[in-house]
This record gives structure tokens, C-alpha cells and sequence, in this order.
């Protein structure tokens, strides 16, 4: 009996410790949650990325030349949901950081995961429609299919594709670091605290 | 002729348990959560657990370590829910590493269960389907409810209709164990064949509860 006490006590005991492992000490349920928590405590390096922007020009998701934090986002343009939303947080953020002068601090980048559909054409036009300063917030379509692949992976980006062209996705407000780590990543119901976030990992108080 | 029967569902169960975790079947069924949770996991935990009721295990001294299969049923039943936390699915659909793990364990849970379930009393069975069937009305009632993806991998849709089934599937279970209960020839598990005598009632078996 007291054998089959300690050999009940240790298959308990591992079981509470692999459920502890496995959702961060009992405080989340989902893979989404444990993301978020796991890049708070520990950011990471983010793959390079490269598309075309608005203007039509390459550039990077994140240069370190910049000085400046980056507010990341996925999307793709025929989004009819989530994305819409995402589009009209990214112009408040757009004209907090105008009315606060924080141009030089902080840039927007929005990236789309569909660039078969989301040519370079297709993301001038996506950018005029929502008014996006380019000086400001970038809009980008990536080059390399693998290379986006690698970046969704990193960033914990799911999109998986639906009938009509469209996708099923989750978003967030992914927020890079001045040293281009993804050091937070934000409910999109937060803009605010998206933007304060970016702030302090800018140094601001 | 019952034997043969139950040669051929064995034969048949471990067939597709082990095509169902073996690509290309198993691609196929992680690409929805309701066939991952409700057909694969299922699969291979019943044939694991049917081969270890066949299989005649040596009475030995390490039976005391397991009096009433209670820290095996307790292993079977922690195994089978850490893979119904929607956490845990999306590393499994995301990481074949994971996957190899949930393979894996629910591999052994099904063994456990199979040993454990033949040397535990009813107290101990009553312990194991009732922390099954709470378990999977809650995990079923929270993909339901949920209004929100829980997994990055599957759709909003699926996770509700898996979460219905995972309902069904919890009265079917405890159903089928009151009949048992009840003394009809529903079984949860099969039984050891050559335990069991023609005539029911008689032999030297020892009673099940």
C-alpha cells in the first residue's frame, strides 16, 4: 500500500509539473496567451524581412539605422474583419504619434501575408485608401514567400487560408525593439497600451 | 466465434491507430481539431489499451507499486487530459515534435489504463470514468462557450462542433460504464479472454468490483 501511495504521489506529482510547464504555472490555456507571456519575459530575435513598401520601394520590416521601435501588424488587403479594425488602430496610432511628435521614435509597419494577391500596386492603393503617412507607416508586401513563412513563425502569426481568398487569422500589435527583438505583443483592443508600450521601450518614461 | 470477432476488431482498431499516426493519415486528421481530438487521440489510446488487456502480463512484485492500478489509471487520466487543453493541440498541430510526444504518451496512457483498469476495484474505476467524463464535458463545454479561437491552428467552427462531440462522446462513456455497472455485457475494455469462463457468473475469476 505504501508503495502504491508514493509511486500515486509521484505520477501526481509529475502530472502537476508537466501542466505547470505547460501553461506557464497555471496562467494560460492557449498557445496565443503563452506567446504573449513568453516574449514579456524573454524577447526575441526576429528573422530579417524584406518587401516592397507603398512607395514601391524595398525595404525592411526593421533597420537598426531607424533608432526606432516598431509596431508590427499582419494583414492581408481583402480582409473584410479583423484587419479593418487593425487599419483604423493603426491611423489612431498614426495620429497619436503626429500629435505627440514621436515620428523619430516610433514607425508603423503593417505587413501582408497574402502577397500573391497583395502585389506592390495593390499596397499603394491599400495605403491611400487609409491615409497612412509613409515617412511614418510603412506598408509592405514581402518578396520571399520562405522568408515570410519564417517571420509568421517567429512572431506566432497563424493564417490559415479560407474559401474566397480569405484567411483565418489572429492579429496582435507586435512590438519591436530599438535592438530588433520582438519585446511585446499586444491585444489589438489595446491600442493605447500598444502605443505606451512602444514609449517605454524607447526610453520614455 | 466471439474470439475470432474480437481478434479481428483488435486487429482492425490497431490497424488505424497506427495508420493515424503515421503521415499521411495523420496529416490529414490534424488538419481539424475534431478528428485530432476525436478520431486520432481516441485511436490510439484504445488500441493501446486493448493489446495491454490481451497481453499477459507476469504477476509480479511490481503490482504492489500499482495496488488497484490507482497511480496507473491516475497516469492514464492526467495524460488524457493535458492533450484536451487547447494549448497543448496547437503545439501538437504546430511541432512534430509534440506530435511524436502525444503519440507517445497517449500510447503509454493507453497501456496503463488497459493494466490498471484489470486491478482496480470499482472505487478506482469510478475515480478514473468519473475524472474522464468531468473532464471532457469541461473541456467541451469550454470550445462551445468560447467565443474566441482558442487554437491558432483550427477555425472557430470546428472547435465548437469538437466541442459538442467531446460532449457526446462524455455521456457515451458514462453511459456505457453504468451499463456495465449495471451487469449487462457492455464493456468499457474488453476483458482478458482466457480469464473469462463461458458461463457468466462462474470460474475462478476474481470479482470485479
Amino acid at each position: 500500500m505504501t508503495r502504491t501511495l508514493i509511486a500515486t504521489l509521484a505520477v501526481l506529482t509529475a502530472g502537476v509539473l508537466a501542466f505547470a510547464g505547460l501553461t506557464r504555472g497555471f496562467t494560460v490555456l492557449t498557445a496565443e496567451s503563452a506567446r504573449r507571456r513568453a516574449v514579456a519575459d524573454a524577447p526575441i530575435r526576429i528573422p530579417e524581412l524584406v518587401g516592397i513598401d507603398q512607395q514601391g520601394k524595398r525595404r525592411r520590416v526593421f533597420d537598426t539605422a531607424d533608432h526606432c521601435v516598431v509596431i508590427v501588424d499582419f494583414i492581408y488587403t481583402r480582409c473584410t474583419s479583423l484587419c479593418s479594425a487593425l487599419g483604423s488602430s493603426y491611423q489612431q496610432l498614426q495620429s497619436a504619434i503626429e500629435a505627440q511628435h514621436l515620428e523619430h521614435a516610433i514607425r508603423l509597419v503593417t505587413v501582408s501575408f497574402d502577397p500573391e494577391h497583395d502585389t506592390p500596386a495593390i499596397i499603394q492603393e491599400y495605403g491611400a485608401r487609409l491615409h497612412a503617412n509613409p515617412d511614418l507607416w510603412t506598408i509592405l508586401t514581402p518578396i520571399d514567400p520562405d522568408a515570410m513563412r519564417r517571420s509568421l513563425n517567429v512572431y506566432g502569426v497563424v493564417a490559415i487560408p479560407a474559401p474566397d481568398g480569405q484567411f483565418i487569422h489572429n492579429a496582435a500589435f507586435h512590438i519591436i525593439d530599438r535592438y530588433g527583438r520582438l519585446a511585446r505583443i499586444i491585444d489589438i483592443t489595446q491600442p493605447n497600451a500598444a502605443l505606451l508600450a512602444a514609449r517605454r521601450l524607447n526610453g520614455a518614461p | 466465434m466471439n474470439a475470432r470477432r474480437d481478434r479481428l476488431v483488435l486487429a482492425g482498431v490497431t490497424l488505424l491507430a497506427v495508420a493515424s499516426s503515421l503521415p499521411p493519415l495523420s496529416t490529414l486528421l490534424m488538419r481539424l481539431m475534431l478528428t485530432q481530438m476525436l478520431v486520432q487521440i481516441p485511436l490510439i489510446f484504445l488500441a493501446a489499451a486493448s493489446w495491454s488487456v490481451h497481453i499477459r502480463w507476469p504477476e509480479t512484485r511490481w503490482i504492489q507499486w500499482n495496488a488497484q492500478g490507482a497511480p496507473g489509471l491516475l497516469f492514464s487520466a492526467i495524460v488524457l487530459t493535458f492533450w484536451m487543453t487547447p494549448i497543448a493541440l496547437d503545439h501538437a498541430a504546430a511541432d512534430s515534435l509534440w506530435e511524436t510526444g502525444k503519440i507517445a504518451s497517449v500510447l503509454a496512457a493507453g497501456i496503463s489504463a488497459g493494466i490498471s483498469w484489470r486491478l482496480g476495484s470499482g472505487v478506482a474505476h469510478a475515480f478514473y470514468v468519473g475524472n474522464m467524463v468531468w473532464m471532457t464535458v469541461t473541456a467541451g463545454m469550454l470550445y462551445q462557450e468560447s467565443t474566441e479561437r482558442l487554437c491558432n491552428a483550427y477555425l472557430w467552427n470546428d472547435q465548437a462542433i469538437t466541442g459538442q462531440a467531446l460532449v457526446g462522446v462524455s455521456v457515451v462513456l458514462g453511459v456505457t460504464w453504468m451499463l456495465e455497472l449495471a451487469g449487462s455485457n457492455v464493456r468499457l475494455l474488453p476483458q482478458k479472454r482466457s480469464a473469462i469462463p463461458s458461463g457468466r457468473g462462474g470460474g475462478t475469476r476474481p470479482p470485479r468490483f
